[in-house]
């Protein structure tokens, strides 16, 4: 029988049950009474949700597309349709008060209303495809996915990977809005003067990215003043 | 707003326009700071500040002598990749390139590369940085006089500032409050010893040496300079308070060691690289949350029966798994399943052995210039400590199944699992007493 199985030497649990609802990572799972899987999102109810403020000196991509992937994850999550927009709508809330334009969370509402949830949960990471090809492959016979092991060895290979991308950090990109885009304008466009034939072969191989590390946060800020 | 601000009547009118938006703007948002520092109150200015969020980035005039050398570096760095390219094609041996970079690791900066006057313009690093004083921002997002009023709070009060754990919210604390925790903490014998200076160098130098004897293979893939650092030092240790459970005076912490400048950084990034293919053979494994909600989605349950969900949770996981139990469930996966998966690059049991113990036996900690070393289970920032984990946690629970078992999913510590219990006519609680025995 199952009992005396669920039990270590030196490991000890916890746990907790129910036959409807349980909370599991950021899930709510619950059992229907025709015992279909349902799930919503979870919060945990001293979370502040504190979205980055717009007003934020962060490059401006990254701000657009916070509340865009945000929405993104509220979809996976809900099975339900009707929790699932009053959720998304919650969440344009939380943004608002963060001071993101009007415009801006109304297009990403009306962009988040065209997904597809089940296209969503395809799964595509390499490392999420290997472990389903092991053990679940019948999933990825579902999504018409046929996948090859030596793909990941072949990504997850820390040898040889950007091999041809150079980087060139500059630690305040922040601070001046486009840097990275006219940095590596300026860059290509001296490299194109060269007028040596050799030469400019080995320039069109080369792919420049500029990287920055962020300094002016005002985490920074308070934990040199913690070291203090 | 002159009651609010002190520094309200030195400011300019546009200057004081962004102070007023900026008060109107962060006025209206709930408060989530929490002030353990009573009876001291937090001035508003200092609000605001910590209303912003730790993640927001305020603007400030750049370092444009920085600038300039970022731009040369790059110069320099474009310089001989197009130098390799170059040579790589008028047929340069595979040993040539070797020595090659062995060149750039012994002097990396400072080394300028023959071909650098033919690809750019004396002037070019100039014109760059002038380009970027052109485009630059003049404003600061929060003014110089609110940094320093935040500035002034915390050393005059001694304070220290910290995100709570769970995201929920900001801690203002005293230092002795921050310190009597941290110390209680590390007092911990069961845990952590007090070190010396003198015993850390000694394990420091045993290291490298290790280090170096590999270094054959090593080498042959990766740079030495990325597995052993030239400057190291020990983990920082620090505390997130725990906020969310109850508490008397002060909020217990949650313990966090920051392994960024740690000599086995490198070599813990290298184990992770090959113990993450490994860990996928782990049946149970959830990847992330999309990864279970894929799996649920495809789970059927049969409507006429009863079923039970149940979520489990591992205790202090990474301080109860024992060091050498680590050690032997990764060697048995290893064995087991490296002929199976391709691995970044070919590594022999003895190797991999070398790997752990440099990766798992060098805990040693820093608090305000005090060592400690960590003896007991596995490190909570260390960088393959989760694919250690993992892997110890599928070997050492692998013998729990039941014929009751619809479905298991395990993420590091949390399990979840769904029984069908039709057949069970005792109480559920009282069941799952006998179910998860003296362990659960």
């Amino acid at each position: 029988m199952a009992q005396h199985i669920f039990s270590h030497r030196f490991l000890k649990f916890t746990y907790e049950f129910s036959s409807k609802l349980i909370t599991f990572l950021d899930l709510n799972i619950s059992l229907s009474e025709n015992n279909s899987i349902e799930t919503t999102i979870y919060r945990k109810p001293v979370s502040k949700h504190e979205f980055l403020h717009y007003s934020s000196n962060h490059p401006r991509h990254l701000l657009k597309s916070l509340p865009y992937s945000c929405g993104l994850r509220i979809i996976r999550s809900c099975s339900n349709y009707e929790t699932k927009q009053s959720e998304l709508n919650l969440l344009m809330e939380k943004f608002k008060v963060r001071n993101y334009p009007y415009e801006l969370l109304e297009s990403t509402l009306n962009k988040l209303h065209n997904i597809d949830r089940i296209e969503l949960l395809r799964p595509k990471s390499k490392i999420l495809l290997h472990h389903l090809s092991i053990h679940r492959p019948d999933i990825l016979g579902h999504y018409d996915l046929i996948f090859n092991n030596i793909q990941l060895a072949e990504s997850s290979s820390c040898a040889n990977s950007n091999k041809h991308s150079i980087f060139i950090v500059f630690p305040f990109f922040n601070n001046i809005r486009g840097m990275g885009g006219i940095a590596r304008k300026m860059f290509i466009q001296e490299l194109t003067k060269c007028r040596s034939r050799a030469l400019q072969k080995c320039i069109c191989d080369l792919n420049i990215r500029i990287s920055f590390s962020l300094s002016n946060s005002l985490s920074r800020f308070i934990q040199n003043l913690n070291k203090a | 707003m002159k009651k609010v601000f002190s520094f309200y009547d030195k400011l300019s009118k546009r200057e004081q326009r962004t102070v007023y938006k900026l008060y109107s703007e962060t006025s209206t948002q709930v408060d989530s700071i929490h002030n353990f520092a009573t009876p001291l109150l937090i001035p508003t200015s200092v609000k605001i500040c910590l209303k912003l969020g730790l993640k927001f980035s305020y603007s400030q005039k750049p370092n444009f002598n920085q600038i300039y050398r970022c731009a040369n570096e790059g110069i320099r760095k474009i310089s001989w990749q197009v130098f390799y390219f170059n040579k790589n094609e008028n047929g340069m041996t595979e040993t040539e390139r070797i020595i090659h970079n062995i060149k750039k690791v012994i002097c990396p900066s400072h080394y300028k590369c023959p071909l650098e006057p033919f690809l750019f313009s004396r002037q070019f690093a100039n014109n760059f940085t002038l380009k970027m004083r052109n485009v630059t921002q003049k404003h600061s997002k929060i003014h110089e006089f609110l940094l320093n009023d935040l500035k002034e709070f915390v050393t005059k009060h001694d304070l220290i500032i910290r995100q709570s754990d769970k995201n929920a919210g900001i801690c203002v604390m005293r230092r002795t409050d921050y310190n009597t925790e941290v110390f209680r903490q590390l007092q911990d014998e069961q845990t952590y010893r007090p070190s010396v200076f003198s015993e850390y160098s000694l394990k420091m130098n045993d290291f490298s040496d290790k280090v170096r004897y590999l270094n054959n293979w090593l080498f042959q893939s990766l740079k030495i300079k990325r597995i052993l650092p030239l400057s190291y030092s020990p983990a920082k240790f620090y505390i997130l308070p725990k906020i969310h459970k109850s508490f008397d005076k002060f909020p217990v912490g949650r313990p966090i060691s920051s392994t960024i400048k740690c000599i086995n950084k490198g070599i813990s990034m290298l184990l992770d690289k090959i113990l993450q293919p490994l860990s996928l053979f782990v049946p149970d494994l959830l990847i992330d949350s999309p990864h279970l909600l894929l799996l649920l989605q495809h789970i059927k349950l049969d409507p006429g029966k009863k079923y039970i969900l149940i979520t489990a949770d591992i205790n202090s996981m990474y301080l109860e798994l024992p060091i050498n139990v680590c050690k032997q469930n990764c060697l048995k996966f290893f064995r087991s399943y490296s002929k199976l998966t391709k691995l970044p690059f070919p590594i022999t049991e003895e190797q991999f052995k070398t790997l752990l113990d440099l990766s798992l036996d060098y805990s040693f900690l820093e608090y305000q210039n005090d060592l400690y070393f960590q003896h007991r289970g596995i490190q909570m920032g260390n960088s393959a400590s989760v694919s250690v984990a993992n892997i110890t946690a599928a070997v050492e629970l692998e013998n729990m199944k039941s014929e009751l078992l619809v479905f298991k999913g395990r993420f590091i510590d949390d399990i979840i699992l769904i029984l069908e219990i039709s057949s069970i006519e005792v109480p559920i609680s009282e069941w799952l007493n006998t179910f998860f025995r003296i362990g659960f």
